[in-house]
């Protein structure tokens, strides 16, 4: 009995974790976790919900590909907001007005998911948004939006749904059913409110997965590899690093390490504080005061930061930045070089390479057993990156995955998977952290390490620690602190009925046990009289079941609503004005060119264009409609530089 | 793979496949041992009795069987044409379907084929094995196969392969396979563990081949496998009837001692329970092998050991049985192979003589056989490895040194020849064959 090395459950009150007792959803066994309807519910999507930008994607006869916005673009900011006029917008439409409504624009709610109020990370969030944030009715975080309060896994429920819209018109077909990604670092809270985004959204959500573990799947999938590689994620808000093994159409995943405040916008506030400390030296005003100053610099510094991968220098010009009132206001104008911004963030990269040895240990490798490294996330595009990982792993970074869509394409792949009882491939995931309980002394005793390949279960016998201890008290942790306080609350439950006997001689033997889907599953049990009480842990994202199914009827009303408005309406309205436009000058130009060769080509051409954009106008037809854009718009560009260059 | 809908393959009879080319199949030992017992009549329910195999192992090699295009399924009623069947036989196989024992969880409701149940039941079965057999590798499986023979039992196995469906107890059952397999893994993936694993528990020896594992019905065959096809061939109708009256009595007593261990052994249910149902088995290992049946006697040794892996009675009764087992099987390989001599393919012939003496490596007549017929086919290096252990092992039989001698002639090495063949003379100086000979090459040499 080597297990019976046990430290002692210790009968403590919750002290240090906050009123949660009804917040964690600590459910009968007999119930049981209500296993994933699977019925005809459409077709299947992965999605990539990212802190900055998100994907999704779809695997049909051709495999696994990117599915575009109506717009043609591949990813989408994760940006939410509601204008003056009440309008919820989501997308680039609500990142574009981000600057003029910084207040009910929200971004990087990722970073907040499944996180409680007084956690250090978002305390430090709140100095750092340009909108408002205050404390939720379940010690969670909310935030406020055109005067409403949201809940976190709202907010990227509205990001999740825009997906779907992007996957249902593309394809023409309902989507029900979707696997979501996920940091390899997010705890069990973090991932539940993932999930319960999703349910908001109205999907049905097969599995959330590990991001860099759905970029090896992208990577490998189908192509009969035997090899280990390491998948280097930095992307918008987090960094994360995994080490798999491939082989035999399985994909192992050995170890995962990450950082889930490292990411791109980290490498933007470095920028932005910089430019900030400057402008305080020059004009001795602190720019943070204004919110609206704070976003332009924001997405000035995002611009910089992206065009420094190419370029060699680039110049920041904010004009107006600051008003002295009176008609004067003052400017900003920087000028940062490449050189000078891997010097604003070389210690953030330094920082991915201890996490990067610290996985590779963890699977028991050493460097030169890596075949490849694969580049995932925006942020693996700066070249001082790829210079680091390559110093480090001494091989440069495998082409061809497309850093931006590699993991909704994986995701896509594991939820066309799942969903057709695929025999040829198979992830193995693992367990992201420590999984144990708290014992005498606020000590945290890991029962199940990370990195454990799932399904598994583990068992440790615990004895009591007072004489006659009538009832032991069993918290659920997960962390990777010795001190049971830092370490994430999952669930709580009292076995009780204990002999009244001297401490240490009453026994207890404590089962953990994680299904394939990442529920756990906790037992305890008192060796002597069979006695045993047993829950199922299911992590909290900070709402409750009520709350997630009263905002998924909501939210479905928004839909109705938002499927004879929204984006078709914006669209139809461009091609409108455009339409006007041209009618204003056609008749001038006609003229002009008319008796040319080319002018009558041209001519020809721009009405059919016109006509089509005409028809695609009564047809309601919205594809159509975006389609129409870009043809109406050179049109127009070309009959204003006839009439100004060849009229008069 | 035939539509069979949710009728028991049991209640079928295997047919072997006319076109089927047996010679060209990598078909391993076991497979062969089925093949010789597949005659188109006895449904696969029977076979398990007469080749006392559990029913998941047959069902999953005769399912891939059917898949490399060997056998075919027959309904019961409606056998080959042509092909009497006995009224004997029919009657048998009634008696046999009524008592073919069914795990309820056969019959649950639940959203897995009946195929799907009978994997995963036997992979659940084989848990109680070590973790070789779990894994179905051999004690000098590298790393590389180690972790090739966990992923290919994960995928099979893995919950995620069923996912959404209703699995109802299976659930429970597929993560505890996935565990146990994960275990085997984990153990015999450190050098470490794996030394101290293999000190307690030995690997499986059986036919210097790998077990056949948790995943057997989806691992590609092993390589190196083993070949043994014996096909009953022009037997008479009267023969036919005998062998099957034969077979039906066989079979009734198998299912008696059958039912005798099963009511003994629910009696004891608790400590001792498994170590009778050893003593059970090995007694019928033994009237197996009274009655000749010796793959069936080492199948049921092998049981027993699983059941009392301490009893020395039954690790010997095993090492013998399956020592007589492999002299047999490599009897039926020489004989396939003295069929290969008889229709002028010699290259088969050399194959199938190498293969017998690796089977029984103190045979040094395989090995002499091999020799002249891989010399014959122009294989003279391998030729010449046979000869040279055939006189090795045998170093005083003539005709190891004579079979040396001819493949060294070939070579153009004739003094070493000269040698070989003088030795040979000195160990039996009557054989004309041998003087004539030694003349023609001191001839040569001069």
């Amino acid at each position: 009995m080597g297990a019976l090395t046990a430290g002692a459950v210790c009968p403590m009150p919750t002290a240090g974790f906050g009123n949660l007792e009804g917040l964690s959803r600590v459910r009968a066994a007999l119930m049981g976790p209500s296993g994933p309807d699977v019925g005809n519910m459409g077709k299947v999507i992965g999605i990539d919900l990212g802190t900055t930008n998100s994907c999704v994607a779809i695997v049909d006869h051709d495999g696994p590909r990117v599915i575009p916005s109506r717009t043609g673009q591949h990813t989408m900011p994760s940006v939410v907001a509601i204008t003056e006029s009440g309008k919820q917008l989501v997308g680039h439409l609500a990142k574009r007005q981000a600057i003029t409504n910084p207040r009910n624009t929200i971004y990087g709610a990722k970073r907040l998911i499944g996180r409680r109020w007084d956690s250090r990370d978002v305390q430090k969030s709140i100095s750092l948004v340009s909108f408002d944030m205050s404390k939720g009715p379940h010690d969670d975080v909310r935030l406020s939006m055109g005067g409403k309060e949201y809940a976190i896994p709202e907010i990227s429920s509205l990001v999740l749904h825009e997906m779907r819209v992007v996957a249902e018109e593309n394809l023409g077909e309902s989507v029900g059913q979707a696997v979501i990604t996920v940091p390899a670092y997010f705890n069990d809270n973090q991932r539940q409110a993932t999930k319960d985004a999703g349910r908001i959204a109205g999907l049905d959500v097969l599995r959330i997965i590990n991001e860099p573990t759905a970029a090896a799947l992208a990577y490998g999938y189908g192509k009969g590899l035997e090899q280990k590689v390491a998948i280097y994620d930095l992307g918008g808000g987090t960094f994360d690093i995994s080490i798999l093994e491939i082989g035999q159409g399985v994909f192992e995943v050995l170890s995962t390490g990450g950082d889930t405040f490292l990411g791109g916008e980290d490498f933007d506030e470095r920028i932005i504080a910089w430019l900030i400390e400057d402008f305080q030296g020059q004009h001795g005003i602190d720019l943070r005061q204004d919110k609206m100053a704070v976003q332009r610099l924001r997405d000035a510094a995002e611009k910089a930061k992206i065009e420094l991968s190419s370029l060699n220098e680039v110049d920041i010009n904010l004009p107006f930045i600051f008003s002295k009132g009176k008609g004067e206001a003052l400017h900003l104008q920087k000028q940062l070089t490449r050189a000078a911004l891997d010097g604003l963030v070389g210690d953030l990269i330094e920082r991915t390479v201890a996490i990067c040895e610290q996985a590779l240990d963890d699977a028991g490798m050493k460097k030169s057993d890596i075949a490849a490294v694969i580049l995932v996330g925006g942020m693996t595009r700066m070249p001082r990156v790829q210079r680091t990982v390559n110093d480090f792993f001494g091989i440069p970074p495998s082409k061809g995955v497309h850093p931006d869509e590699v993991v909704a394409c994986g995701a896509a792949i594991q939820a066309h998977l799942l969903s057709t009882g695929s025999i040829d491939t198979l992830l193995l995931d693992v367990t992201p952290h420590h999984l144990g309980i708290m014992v005498a002394g606020g000590l945290f005793d890991v029962i199940i390490h990370k990195d454990t390949t799932i399904p598994t279960s583990a068992t440790k016998v615990f004895t009591t620690v007072r004489d006659g201890q009538p009832q032991v008290r069993i918290m659920v942790l997960q962390g990777e602190s010795s001190q049971a306080e830092e370490n994430e609350l999952l669930g709580e439950f009292v076995l009780d009925g204990l002999r009244a006997a001297p401490r240490g001689e009453v026994r207890v033997e404590v089962t953990f046990d994680i299904t394939a889907d990442g529920i756990v599953g906790v037992s305890a049990k008192d060796v002597e009289t069979g006695r045993e009480q047993t829950i199922m842990v299911t992590a909290s994202s900070g709402l409750t079941e009520d709350e997630i199914r009263e905002m998924a009827a909501r939210n479905q009303d928004f839909l109705v609503k938002s499927d004879s408005a929204g984006g078709n309406d914006e669209v139809r309205q461009k091609v409108q004005n455009l339409l006007n436009e041209i009618d204003k000058f056609l008749p001038q130009a006609r003229p002009i060119i008319d008796g040319t060769d080319f002018g009558v080509d041209a001519l020809n051409k721009a009405e059919q264009t016109l006509e089509r954009a005409r028809h695609a106008m009564l047809q309601k037809d919205t594809k159509e409609l975006s389609d129409c854009i870009k043809p109406l718009e050179r049109t127009l560009s070309l009959l204003n530089n006839v009439i100004q260059k060849l009229g008069g | 793979m035939v539509e069979l809908g949710r009728e028991s393959l049991l209640t079928l009879a295997p047919v072997l496949r006319a076109d089927s080319d047996l010679k060209s199949l990598q078909l391993n030992a076991q497979e062969g041992f089925i093949i010789s017992q597949v005659d188109g009549l006895t449904p696969a329910g029977v076979l398990c009795d007469l080749l006392a195999m559990d029913e998941t192992t047959l069902i999953i090699a005769l399912l891939r069987l059917e898949k490399l295009g060997v056998v075919r399924w027959a309904r019961r009623n409606t056998g080959p044409k042509g092909v009497r069947q006995s009224a004997d036989d029919t009657a048998a196989q009634r008696v046999i379907a009524d008592s073919v024992a069914e795990d309820p969880a056969l019959t649950e409701a639940c959203d897995l084929s009946r195929d799907e149940r009978l994997l995963i039941l036997k992979a659940e079965g084989s848990l109680a094995g070590t973790h070789w057999e779990v894994l179905g590798i051999g004690g000098d499986a590298t790393g590389a196969e180690v972790k090739r023979a966990y992923f290919v039992a994960s995928k099979s196995f893995h919950p995620d392969r069923f996912f959404g469906r209703d699995l109802g107890s299976f659930r429970g059952r597929l993560d505890k396979i996935f565990r146990g397999v994960k275990l085997a893994y984990d153990t015999l993936s450190r050098e470490e563990s794996r030394k101290s694993y293999h000190a307690a528990h030995p690997p499986p020896v059986e036919l210097n081949q790998k077990s056949e594992g948790i995943s057997g019905a989806v691992q590609s065959p092993a390589p190196s496998s083993t070949r043994a096809t014996t096909v009953p061939r022009g037997e008479s109708a009267d023969d036919k009837a005998a062998r099957l009256e034969k077979r039906r009595q066989q079979i009734l007593e198998e299912r008696r001692s059958k039912r005798l261990s099963k009511h003994a052994s629910s009696a004891g249910q608790a400590a001792g329970g498994r170590k009778r149902k050893a003593e059970e088995i090995y007694q019928l290992g033994l009237a197996q092998l009274n009655r000749g049946n010796v793959f069936a006697a080492v199948a049921s040794f092998k049981l027993a050991m699983t059941y009392d892996e301490t009893n020395e009675r039954y690790q010997n009764a095993f090492a013998e049985a399956n020592g007589g087992a492999l002299l047999e099987r490599a009897r039926q390989v020489a004989g396939e192979a003295e069929d290969a001599v008889a229709s002028g393919k010699s290259g088969d012939a050399g194959r199938l003589f190498s293969r017998a003496f690796e089977m029984v490596p103190h045979r040094a007549e395989y090995a002499v056989r091999a020799a002249e017929q891989l010399l014959a086919a122009g294989k003279t290096s391998e030729a010449l490895r046979f000869a040279t252990q055939a006189v090795e092992v045998s170093p005083n039989r003539p005709s190891a040194h004579v079979a040396k001698a001819a493949v060294l002639e070939n070579t153009g090495d004739l003094r070493a020849a000269l040698v070989a063949l003088e030795k040979a003379q000195t160990l039996d100086a009557s054989d004309s064959h041998v003087t004539k000979s030694i003349k023609r090459l001191m001839k040569r040499l001069r």
